[in-house]
């Protein structure tokens, strides 16, 4: 017999006393009136009572109990379908960096054509031009990482 | 005759990632999950509840902990979902930015003419979103093959476990207000006829004394939170069924994402399914 199944058990067993309970609390009806009656309602109504809240206190109890129970048996399942998810996202973000890889390239291409400029006709434009693109190149390989 | 192929292939490529029908329902899902944590949270809150009337109780440890874990794996499930979302999502799978610099530079290039831009970026194009296709295939078929089976044992054990515990749970929060509200109005000298839930429904109320009275308001007014979750865990039951059996048609057709009876099915779902969520909701409200 599994744990999950020895609390079901004594969940039922809780709950069908516990509604025994009720009905015996219930059909004691109103307090009479008459002194010594009313003095002895007074005791079978706290008796009865305690009995219940002890009773629905040990369900919420064990209804947790059980829960937690479960939770330990899906610890596997849990684990795996946890680590499925953090794979998936790390290699969705590695599509990211292939765009980020194209952004380098293509700085990579202005520098060059920059370069080529400047050593065809150096001029303050063209020197700034590569000043530029050297520059962006750069920024471009520290926000890759590269 | 090249150019044709050329374009024949970019347009089967484009089919392939038609995944709308997996993102719809993974965010559908997403929504599900993320409303479970207010009912799994009920095993801690009828707790407290019963905790004002109930001594015997003592504190809420076990059941706050028993909420907790329960929306820790709800965590799990939630990111597992957002996984998928994300896989089928075509803005992750896209090289665009990058393509489109690569394209303004290699435009740059002296004597370089329009065609001659369009096919080396188209190339370059083709060639990256093959790359990543293949990518989204090996992500989307690790997340349906092996996490949809194991999101689906979790999502069992919720359905086997957490829905009759809870139920038992509000049910003893039932007869616990039943008892105390009982005898304190017989106390008070009025006459319950009957299970003292049906003063919440007739007028027999408006004859008790005024003590009697106010009790049955209090009564009526901590049996209706009850009523109203117990309500919601029909719908609560609901949305596991159908996220159990979105995972299941997932894992049916992973190796066609794109087809039509798949799309039609997932569409189905989502609908019953956001249905069920918005009826959980409310009842959380």
């Amino acid at each position: 017999m599994s744990v999950t199944t020895d609390i079901s058990a004594l969940q039922n067993l809780c709950m069908t006393s516990a509604r025994c309970t009720l009905d015996q609390l219930l059909d004691l009806g109103p307090k009479p009136d008459d002194t010594v009656r009313a003095l002895l309602w007074e005791q079978q109504t706290t008796r009865l009572q305690g009995q219940l809240n002890s009773l629905t206190a040990m369900n919420s109890k064990l209804a947790a109990a059980s829960i937690l129970t479960s939770l330990k048996k899906q610890t596997d399942a849990l684990a795996k379908v946890g680590q499925v998810s953090r794979d998936a996202e790390k290699k969705i973000k590695q599509i990211a960096k292939v765009s980020d890889l194209l952004i380098t390239l293509s700085k990579v291409l202005d520098l060059g054509l920059a370069v080529l400029t400047a050593a065809a006709g150096p001029t303050a434009a063209s020197l700034t031009a590569v000043l530029d693109a050297s520059t962006a190149l750069s920024g471009s390989i520290a926000n890759n990482g590269t | 005759m090249n150019r044709k192929i050329f374009l024949l292939s970019i347009s089967l490529i484009a089919g392939c990632a038609n995944l709308s029908a997996v993102r719809d329902i993974s965010s559908q899902l997403l929504t599900a999950a993320s409303s479970w944590d207010s009912v799994t949270g009920e095993i801690a809150g009828s707790c407290r509840r019963q905790l004002t009337l109930n001594s015997q109780l003592t504190d809420c440890k076990i059941e706050t902990q028993a909420s907790d874990g329960l929306s820790a794996a709800n965590g799990v499930l939630i990111s597992y979902f957002k996984a998928l979302k994300n896989a089928a999502s075509d803005s992750n799978f896209t090289i665009q930015p990058g393509l489109s610099n690569a394209t303004e530079s290699i435009a740059k290039i002296p004597g370089i003419n329009a065609d001659q831009v369009k096919a080396a970026s188209g190339l370059f194009g083709l060639l990256a979103r093959l790359a990543t296709e293949k990518m989204r295939e090996s992500v989307l078929h690790e997340l349906i093959g092996e996490g949809a089976p194991a999101a689906q044992t979790v999502i069992s054990a919720m359905n086997e476990v957490v829905v009759p515990q809870l139920r038992t749970q509000l049910d003893g929060e039932g007869l616990q207000l039943q008892g105390q509200f009982g005898r304190l109005i017989h106390e008070a000298k009025d006459r319950i006829e009957g299970n003292p839930s049906k003063l919440c429904e007739g007028s027999s109320a408006a004859k008790f004394s005024g003590t009697g009275f106010l009790l049955t308001q209090e009564y009526c007014r901590r049996q209706a939170i009850v009523d109203q979750r117990i309500a919601a865990l029909a719908a609560y039951q609901a949305t596991l069924k159908s996220t159990n059996d979105a995972l299941a048609e997932l894992q049916s057709s992973k190796t066609k994402l794109g087809a039509a009876a798949l799309t039609q099915r997932l569409l189905e779902i989502g609908a019953e399914l956001e249905d069920k969520v918005s009826a959980l909701q409310k009842a959380f409200k």
